[in-house]
């Protein structure tokens, strides 16, 4: 691999809109589920004062997947950029993947008896566009990035957030920024 | 086509006129063509019409007795404020294009500071979040100007200039406002107030956002008042990256060619309070009650067009009455909401990916063209299409009995709205150059920059005798809240949801699957009161009606708020509206014709369903 | 995950039935077991073995590509079960072919079906073992679907047998019988209290079950009845019947689909817990 796509998240430009999930089902004109691109909310509990915080997170193209490694049809191939390409072609549907995936990101589609995930619009990339999800995202929260040690060494990169499971099962390709909470004046 | 045209018909001679058949159209889609509803009404006749704005109206009328009318700076300026107060405003659920500048801004070093009674997405952004008693805006903003004064803070030049009344309101303040009342009122510590007005005050220049939220009370209109004194007294009107910004509708200078259509000959109207006939006008903000309180003649028929009472009008209870009580209810629409549910007759319209029009924003400055994407599916047809149409069939049945023209391609209707003014305005010399890229109203970036106030006296009327005449304060002093019932103790904002706009786009089948359901937020300390754990359904009501969610457990409301968010949800008959009563807010009248909603003055009680 | 995996539980169920009897035969006939009861318990096995494998296609969302599943024998231990499993129904067939000669070479056939089979079980167990998943990431998966077929391979010998069976036999099957429920219920106990210790995912499941009346039902027909039904044979094994045996089989029967449909069900995958 020559370099390691994914994408940075950051939570404090993050209003949850759901922009960069419906960018991607517009796209690629999904099914209403699976939701290949999620937006999540973090538990207002896990930092010191409430606010309304999200990430959003599709694929993360790890740099271990689990998927890959258990397919028994090798649905899954890394490409030379880091990004994890689902074939549809060759899905049979066993489900093994969603199984493994401790982040829920391969979704079985019963409507079509396969599996499906982001694949971090590579068709897009190939044309030297951004993915439908970044080039949607209006707050600027969403963006694609190169994964390495250089990212890694700036300031205010971080690797996970609450409620996310361990990186060490698929060392998986996205960093955040983490949400801030400001001076709060409360009547409770 | 047939039908409505002859019901239409058969009113005018039962009663003599077409004032039996009630107009109601609002925001569904403001592209300027779809005022050919408008248009198809006043050209069948005289017909009694919904007028007012269930929005905004009272902070306009502010604005209005301010400075004439509202005129809001470019949003794009506010990367130069140096100071940002978003006040009752969300704009990351429903500005969220003006997110990036707030942002440009704060990376220069701007604070954000956000006022609200919820801590919402944008509260969550802010460097710094108030959380206000809710209606008590008008508090704080008068003890933030008693510390301004005793400071010395005031911009007495600027004010003196460009203002009648400023000396009298500086009086005021002295005589009736203190700190320690403003901070007992609103709920906020005094040494908040201060740093507030400090940090407000002497950072230059200042801007302040409010919202549309903030003025649905009781005392809405009275509180954008207190805070346009506040921006007068601190010189931060007419400054770039300053502003009291409300909205403005400086690009809606069309034609209005297919809203406009003369009478038939003969056409028997309503004698208005000026003598003159016309149509009747009813007040949109009270629509079910004026509609089945009308009389010679009575309304027997409703044309909805860009509007769904079932889902926003309060008083769910008393709109299904309405509609039963109707003979005949056309709806124009491309959901089959619970309105179109209630109608006798679905016209299916064209979404704005199957026709042209023209669009312009009461917020932002740009104009665009809306391109045509697809042709009409099946049989949906646009406003001006209906009205062609509908004369069409009117004028076969009886000669002369409709005026809208019953030709015209869309590029001619389109052609036909913009004038030497707008284009001046776009710098263009034809509306086909829009569909390149929109344009950007070539105004200043500050508003009331001129110093051109467009108010009788040509200033800022700090005192407005036309207020006065209109039965309210002249001065920006503070009107108190609407309180609680001791029945009903607990408020419920139904504010603006994020994933929808009122009732479009949460219905559609992704939405649903991304938001499934609506939640109720309640604070854990008033949950724990009546036993309500996460996900638990609630009852939510009051003498009015009643709905239930169930309820999500969050810290960014306060004990004695609970939030529910105005939406459809495909299928659901679920309606905060069951619970909004129709209560006036204080202006709306002057402006627009009728006095706004005082949405979040709605108490309510609540019970484990 | 979490939900009722009907094909998967027929398949591992069904499949390590069948591969329990041909690992029986195999034993059993060191001491020379009845020809007829052989070709009984073989026939018996190929049955449920075909069953299984059919079982098995209805897991997938498009079975008519199923041959494509043995394309990542490198990575996949879905891909090597199918292979283990393909091979096993194959020396199946040979072995088939042999109990129909008089002179077949029954013992290595079965011998060879044995070893395959023994593999496609591993196979199929590892496919579970993954760290998502902490309640499927341990030694106990493998062990679990090896005691269902020691269990059920001894007892519908026992079942099938008209007497043919030597008391040295007889006396082989039931000890195998009663080890692998002892050791089956005691390494669940141990199992669920190393399971509570993991974390959030293992509690969750211990939760799940400890409260599952499906639970509590399987702990009373794979566990309890088997040996309190078994214990009055082994102490004096002139009360053996064929019907106590085919309700001891009945009941283990029940039981071992329901600790397969709960090894489904009560698992927890490690996931997101922000707000949804």
């Amino acid at each position: 691999m020559s370099k390691q796509l994914g994408f940075l998240l950051d939570s404090e430009k993050c209003v949850g809109c759901r922009g960069c999930e419906m960018a991607c089902k517009n796209e690629y004109q999904s099914d209403p589920t699976p939701r290949w691109r999620q937006v999540f909310q973090l538990n207002e509990d896990w930092y010191s004062l409430p606010t309304r915080m999200f990430f959003s997170m599709a694929c993360n193209h790890c740099a271990e997947p689990q998927c890959l490694k258990v397919c028994p049809v090798e649905a899954y191939t890394k490409r030379d950029d880091g990004i994890v390409v689902h074939n549809h072609d060759r899905c049979i549907g066993c489900r093994l993947c969603t199984m493994a995936c401790p982040y829920d990101r391969p979704q079985f589609n019963p409507a079509k008896g396969k599996v499906e995930k982001c694949n971090l619009c590579y068709q897009r990339i190939d044309q030297g566009l951004k993915p439908a999800c970044v080039a949607a995202c209006i707050p600027g929260a969403l963006q694609l990035v190169e994964i390495n040690n250089q990212l890694d060494q700036k300031t205010g990169i971080l690797k996970t957030l609450p409620g996310l499971p361990s990186r060490t099962i698929t060392n998986p390709s996205i960093r955040f920024i983490g949400p801030k909470q400001g001076k709060q004046i409360r009547r409770d | 086509m047939g039908t409505i045209a002859q019901k239409i018909l058969e009113l005018k001679k039962r009663y003599g006129s077409t004032l039996p058949i009630c107009f109601d159209k609002y925001s569904g889609n403001f592209g300027i063509l779809h005022y050919g509803a408008d248009g198809t009404m006043s050209s069948i006749g005289y017909t009694t019409r919904a007028l007012g704005t269930p929005c905004w109206p009272a902070g306009i009328d502010a604005q209005t007795y301010d400075f004439g009318t509202l005129y809001s700076s470019d949003p794009e300026d506010m990367v130069n404020a140096n100071y940002l107060i978003l006040w009752g405003q969300n704009a990351a659920w429903t500005a969220v294009h003006s997110l990036p500048f707030i942002n440009q801004a704060r990376e220069r070093g701007t604070k954000l500071v956000v006022i609200d009674p919820v801590l919402s997405s944008t509260a969550s952004k802010a460097d710094f979040y108030v959380q206000i008693n809710p209606s008590t805006d008008g508090a704080l903003a008068l003890g933030m100007a008693r510390y301004i004064l005793d400071n010395n803070w005031v911009d007495w030049d600027y004010a003196r200039a460009n203002s009648v009344g400023f000396d009298e309101w500086i009086d005021y303040l002295k005589k009736n406002v203190t700190l320690d009342w403003a901070a007992e009122k609103t709920g906020v510590p005094l040494d908040i107030i201060k740093e507030i007005a400090r940090e407000y005050a002497t950072s230059k220049p200042a801007s302040m956002w409010v919202g549309y939220g903030m003025q649905r009370h009781t005392n809405g209109g009275q509180n954008v008042r207190i805070i346009d004194a506040l921006g007068v007294m601190t010189g931060n009107i007419g400054k770039s990256g300053g502003g009291v910004n409300y909205g403005h509708l400086e690009t809606w200078g069309f034609n209005y060619n297919a809203m406009t259509n003369p009478a038939p000959k003969g056409s028997k109207g309503f004698i208005g309070p000026d003598g003159k006939e016309g149509d009747r006008n009813i007040n949109m903000n009270n629509f079910a009650h004026d509609v089945m309180a009308q009389q010679e003649p009575p309304v027997k028929m409703l044309w909805l067009a860009c509007r769904n009472p079932g889902s926003q009008d309060p008083d769910t209870s008393a709109i299904e009455k309405m509609f039963a009580s109707m003979e005949f209810v056309v709806t124009v629409d491309s959901f089959f909401n619970k309105t179109v549910q209630m109608s006798d007759l679905v016209l299916p319209s064209t979404t704005h990916f199957e026709n042209i029009d023209v669009n312009a924003g009461y917020w932002h400055y740009w104009v665009g063209i809306n391109q045509i994407a697809i042709q009409p599916m099946f049989e949906s047809k646009s406003d001006v299409e209906i009205a062609m149409l509908l004369s069409q069939k009117m004028n076969a049945l009886e000669s002369g009995s409709c005026t809208f023209p019953t030709r015209g391609t869309p590029e001619e209707w389109l052609a036909k709205e913009f004038n030497p003014g707008i284009y001046k305005l776009l710098g263009i010399s034809d509306w086909k150059e829009l569909i390149s890229s929109p344009r950007k109203a070539k105004m200043p970036p500050a508003s009331w920059s001129d110093g051109k106030f467009r108010t009788p006296s040509k200033k800022i009327e700090i005192h407005s005798d036309l207020a006065q005449k209109n039965g309210l304060p002249p001065l920006p002093i503070w009107v108190e809240e609407m309180k609680a019932p001791d029945k009903y103790p607990i408020r419920l904002i139904t504010s603006h949801p994020q994933h929808g706009l009122h009732s479009q786009f949460q219905n559609l089948d992704w939405m649903m699957v991304a938001n499934p359901e609506p939640k109720l937020e309640i604070h854990p300390k008033l949950a724990a009161q009546y036993g309500i754990n996460e996900g638990d359904p609630v009852k939510v009501f009051n003498d009015l009606g009643s709905i239930t969610l169930k309820a999500h457990l969050t810290r960014t409301t306060s004990p004695n708020v609970i939030v529910a968010y105005e939406a459809w949800y495909k299928d659901s008959n679920y309606n905060v509206n069951y619970t909004v009563k129709a209560i006036p807010s204080d202006m709306g009248k002057q402006a627009t014709g009728n006095n706004g909603l005082a949405f979040h003055d709605n108490f309510v009680m609540i019970q484990k369903a | 995950m979490g939900t009722w995996e009907w094909p998967l539980i027929i398949f591992t169920v069904l499949g390590e039935g069948a591969i329990g009897i041909l690992l029986a035969l195999w034993w059993l006939d060191r001491t020379l077991l009845d020809s007829a009861l052989y070709k009984k318990a073989t026939l018996t096995s190929g049955v449920l073995l075909a069953l299984a494998l059919l079982a098995s296609l209805a897991h997938l969302g498009h079975p008519e590509a199923a041959y494509r599943a043995l394309s990542h024998l490198a990575t996949s231990w879905l891909s090597r079960e199918i292979l283990f499993f393909l091979l096993t129904a194959a020396a199946w067939l040979y072995l088939f072919i042999q109990v129909r000669q008089s002179k077949g070479n029954r013992r290595l056939a079965a011998g060879i079906a044995s070893l395959l089979g023994l593999l496609g079980i591993l196979s199929s167990a590892m496919i579970y073992v993954m760290p998502r998943v902490p309640a499927w990431d341990s030694v106990q998966t493998p062990l679990f679907f090896l005691l269902t077929t020691g269990l059920l391979g001894t007892l519908t010998l026992l079942v099938l047998d008209r007497k043919s069976l030597t008391p040295a036999q007889t006396t082989g099957l039931l000890s195998w019988s009663v080890a692998c429920i002892v050791v089956s219920s005691l390494s669940y106990i141990l199992y669920l209290s190393m399971l509570n210790a993991s974390g959030t995912e293992g509690m969750a499941t211990v939760q799940f079950l400890s409260t599952s009346s499906l639970f509590w039902t399987r702990v009373v027909t794979n566990w309890l009845a088997p040996i309190i039904l078994l214990y009055p044979i082994i102490k004096n094994k002139k009360t053996l019947n064929p019907n106590l045996l085919l309700t001891i089989l009945v009941f283990s029967g029940i039981g071992e689909f329901l600790g397969r449909a709960l090894f489904y069900l009560s698992a927890v995958g490690i996931h997101i817990t922000a707000l949804k």
